[in-house]
């Protein structure tokens, strides 16, 4: 199987075969657009990844490799955060840096699975928590006046079951 | 948060990549607001898309960034539809989403007006309005849906049925301007006032090519000898600038903002003109780019002082320029000087099989509408219309031109005069035999572009029920 090599912006390079590696859009349409896929020795330069997430990322795309692809997002179909996979979310324990170092890498190199699951796995982290929760979780500063707070829950309450 | 890396780059929403240093994402930050920093609000969005309605309606009360972020940001429309809940389409009315972009639209054309293919298609902010051949105009409310059919005034032209051309349309705030060059006569009428007749302007002996919007209070109508200017002062439109064409001949024009461009084939030139004082600001030959030879008039576009030319050989292409440096004098030296300010963005090779007939474009993209160029006795047949949406710059790279183009076929095989129209908020309009639709597209990154539309009800099956 043919391979190529994924250097990462800290220079370490991993020999991927080339099926596995064109699961990022970026890189397919890189080769697709520069007719590299026949040279082997040349090695693509991802400098948006580090070793360490692109080892992940490399490490999601083999599992995934004979997965069919993501179908088109259905504007009109309830998204669901119930249906990650038990290797998923193993593979998704990490600490927040790190999964949101995997968003970034994903969407640079276009990996509509793999954003997919980290987006699911991140919106698991908001789901069912209070706005002070959410807060805590992702330490954001409440920078609202009280007036200015009130104002916005009063406006969020035809929501309120009643 | 620990950092991997100390200087990484992401790829932003609206072009290129920006430097995220260390300390971006440092545990003191929340990393979503990195996301923010970094334009990366279509990740966020893809996160929120995932919760109820509550859990969303909770994020605007984490900051105010959040709170702005959804309020600019967040679609309403797309929350309603991937989070079926019974109360969701309440938001719609809901303040605070109240001014959604992305709502779409599909406008019924009644049996009569289906009939006349000849149609002219102009849109504002709140209102869209189409001619026909008969003489009428439909208005339609673009928010609520209420349309309102008006005749010329005074009277309906019944002779005119499927012979007359249908009139030249302007949109500018709540004023609709009608333009009956047959008639010599234009009419503005106010969209507020349910389309009364508040005006006519007299156009006698005037042979329109084109009426043209210049900005939110001025506008142009061009004929085959000058390009007049008017101003809506005082709830009246008024005459404003008259500028000649060069050398009395104009095959194409285009305008935008306070600039003019008007193309001469014959001399392979195109001057520039301040809309406001009629000054000629640069003249632009065509001759002597690289690998660029024929010049092909009609297909001139702009729009924020980007024009768009489209060129027929050598190689088949549209070549997309920006012009910057109004300010400077180098704008207003020598002829020969001129194009150290007139600089090409990009050049967009097209298949070789691409017949255009239309080019549009706004600051977000451009489309080339593209088909075969027969005629009959009733003017031209396209079949196959293919319109070719493509970002422009900064929204596309060029590596990633081929991705971003996306193609939608006309429906039907046969189509006449198809009629799109790119209003200033993003929106296409395509017209076909009997319904108009509303396209609505965003880009999520530099080079994807996603549109959908809504498949409206045929007016057949609406009588049927």
């Amino acid at each position: 199987m043919p391979t190529i090599k994924l250097q990462s912006s800290d220079g370490e390079v991993f020999p991927v075969d080339v099926e596995i590696a064109k699961q990022s859009v970026t890189i397919k349409t890189m080769l697709d657009d520069l007719g590299m896929e026949d040279e082997e020795e040349e090695i693509v330069p991802l400098p948006n990844v580090n070793a360490a997430i692109l080892k992940k990322v490399i490490q999601w795309a083999t599992y995934h490799k004979d997965d069919p692809p993501a179908p088109e997002d259905d504007e009109n179909k309830e998204k669901r955060t119930d249906d990650i996979t038990s290797w998923d979310a193993d593979f998704l324990k990490v600490d927040q840096g790190t999964l949101f170092e995997l968003i970034l890498a994903s969407n640079y190199l276009d990996i509509k699975g793999l954003l997919d699951v980290t987006c699911k796995t991140v919106a698991n982290m908001i789901k069912g928590k209070t706005p002070e929760e959410i807060r805590k979780t992702f330490n954001i500063k409440n920078d609202f006046t009280p007036s200015e707070e009130e104002q916005v829950r009063k406006e969020n309450e035809w929501c309120e079951e009643k | 948060m620990p950092s991997r890396s100390s200087n990484q780059r992401v790829r932003s929403a609206n072009g290129g990549c920006k430097d995220i240093n260390k300390k971006d994402i440092d545990s003191s930050q929340c990393f979503i607001h990195v996301l923010f920093q970094n334009n990366l609000e279509h990740v966020l969005e893809q996160i929120l898309l995932h919760l109820p309605i509550k859990d969303i309606l909770n994020c605007r009360l984490l900051s105010q960034e959040w709170r702005l972020f959804m309020k600019a940001s967040f679609s309403a429309r797309r929350i309603c539809r991937q989070l079926i809940r019974p109360k969701a389409m309440e938001l719609l009315d809901h303040q605070w989403l109240n001014d959604d972009p992305t709502v779409i639209n599909a406008f019924i054309l009644s049996e009569t007006e289906s009939k006349f293919r000849k149609v002219s298609l102009t849109g504002s902010k709140d209102h869209v309005a189409m001619g026909f051949g008969s003489g009428a105009i439909r208005i339609w409310h673009r928010r609520y849906g209420r349309s309102k059919l008006i005749f010329p005034w005074p009277k309906p032209l019944k002779r005119y049925h499927f012979l007359a051309p249908s009139p030249h349309l302007i949109l500018i705030d709540h004023f609709l301007i009608a333009f009956y060059h047959h008639l010599s006569v234009g009419y503005v009428y106010d969209c507020h006032l349910d389309g009364e007749h508040i005006q006519s302007i007299d156009i006698a002996g005037k042979c329109i090519v084109k009426a043209f919007k210049l900005n939110e209070s001025t506008f142009a109508l061009a004929t085959r000898t000058a390009v007049e200017t008017y101003a809506i002062e005082d709830h009246r439109v008024a005459s404003r600038t008259l500028i000649p064409a060069p050398n009395g001949r104009l095959d194409s024009v285009s305008g935008d903002r306070n600039l003019i461009f008007i193309g001469n084939a014959k001399n392979k030139w195109i001057h520039v003109h301040d809309a406001n004082s009629g000054e000629l600001l640069l003249r632009k030959s065509t001759e002597g780019s690289p690998n660029l030879i024929e010049f092909h008039y009609p297909f001139l576009a702009v729009s924020d002082q980007m024009p768009v030319l489209s060129y027929r050989d050598c190689p088949k292409c549209v070549a997309l320029y920006h012009i910057d440096d109004l300010e400077t004098n180098i704008w207003f030296s020598q002829d020969n000087a001129a194009s150290r300010n007139w600089r090409s963005y990009q050049h967009l090779i097209i298949p070789q099989s691409w017949n255009i007939v239309d080019i549009r474009l706004n600051s977000r993209i451009m489309v080339l509408v593209t088909g075969s160029n027969n005629t009959d006795v009733t003017g031209p047949i396209h079949r196959e219309i293919r319109f070719h949406v493509i970002p422009v710059p900064p929204y596309f790279e060029k590596f990633r031109i081929r991705a971003a183009i996306q193609t939608l076929k006309g429906r039907g095989r046969r189509m006449r005069n198809p009629v799109l129209l790119l209003a200033p908020d993003t929106l296409i309009l395509e017209v076909q035999r009997d319904r108009l639709e509303e396209w609505n597209f965003w880009i999520t990154n530099e080079a994807k572009l996603n549109m959908r539309t809504q498949k409206c009800q045929r007016m057949r099956e609406k009588q049927k029920e």
